[in-house]
């Protein structure tokens, strides 16, 4: 069995789909590729809005996008520290 | 009021370099970790903060009793001496809220509160009526004696309780001493307690090691 991820591991995750989907998701497939449930889903994305992290653009046909901010990318690149230095001090 | 000590100038001058060394960890601490908690927003690197921060704001408040105890000019009304009290609440507040931040870093996880900051806070107010209504540092003393064995206990629960690295039980010995460490510094205030000077400086060295060792677990991971 898995481990279940904490809060920071699922935001990176969900950080790293829009990375790798060349900076551009539709929220749809983001939820699918994420593996939560909907209404988690719901609640990390608004989060990750607030938070600034990603935010949502719309193309000229009105489709949804949502896309990396400096903040978001920055999470990414910064991760493996933010998860060390939580380690180290047991926070 | 404590009886007035002599004032000695090289140790008053060692006491600001030491407090200038520790302040400007703490303050390094804070500040160089306010990237990883605005990414982050997590709650345990959020206490940890607010412990050093209130640590660094003791350690000058510590600075100005000392002052307050040693420095009094007969010929003046306004006596600096007359601040004692004041300094002592206000050492008193922010000690206490910062050895109280430093405990829910680490067990925050495990309490299943909204309001550990309020309570952080209403806690440390309390304490700090106690040494307003009593005015002696020796109180202050024994109040966070108690703090630091409720920190060790809950220190030593909550490791027993999950797996945790060896890293993490190091750190646990860092916050241990650092405790020990502000005590100590708070013991030493306390009249009827005399340390030679030679001893003070001693181990004045040793907390600062005991500071700059936590500086460089933070500074490790932060590129």
């Amino acid at each position: 069995m898995t481990k279940k991820r904490d809060r920071l591991e699922v935001i990176f995750d969900i950080l790293s789909i829009i990375s790798k989907n060349n900076n551009s998701i539709k929220p749809t497939p983001l939820l699918r590729q994420s593996n939560l449930s909907s209404s988690s889903f719901g609640e990390y994305y608004k989060e990750l809005t607030n938070k600034n992290l990603i935010k949502e653009l719309q193309d000229k046909n009105g489709k949804k996008y949502v896309t990396l901010t400096d903040q978001g990318f920055n999470y990414i690149s910064k991760y493996k520290y933010i998860k060390g230095f939580i380690s180290e001090f047991d926070l | 009021m404590p009886p007035m000590p002599f004032f000695d100038p090289v140790r008053f001058g060692i006491e600001i370099a030491y407090t200038s060394i520790a302040v400007c960890l703490f303050f390094l601490i804070y500040f160089r970790t306010k990237e990883i908690y605005k990414l982050t927003k997590h709650k345990g690197i959020m206490f940890f903060r607010g412990a050093f921060l209130f640590f660094a704001i003791s350690y000058l408040l510590r600075l100005f009793l000392i002052l307050s105890r040693v420095y009094s000019s007969p010929s003046s009304i306004f006596s600096i001496r007359d601040f004692f009290p004041l300094s002592l609440i206000f050492v008193s507040y922010f000690s206490s809220l910062g050895i109280i931040l430093l405990i829910f870093s680490i067990t925050w996880k495990h309490i299943k509160s909204k309001h550990l900051v309020l309570f952080a806070h209403l806690l440390s107010v309390l304490l700090t009526i106690i040494i307003l209504l009593t005015n002696s540092p020796e109180i202050l003393t024994y109040i966070q004696v108690g703090l630091l064995i409720v920190a060790t206990v809950l220190g030593i629960f909550f490791n027993n309780k999950t797996e945790r690295s060896k890293k993490s039980i190091q750190t646990r010995m860092l916050y241990f001493l650092l405790l020990l460490s502000w005590l100590l510094n708070i013991w030493m205030l306390t009249p009827g307690w005399f340390f030679p000077s030679e001893l003070k400086s001693l181990f004045q060295v040793l907390s600062l090691v005991v500071f700059g060792a936590i500086y460089y677990k933070v500074s490790k991971w932060l590129k």
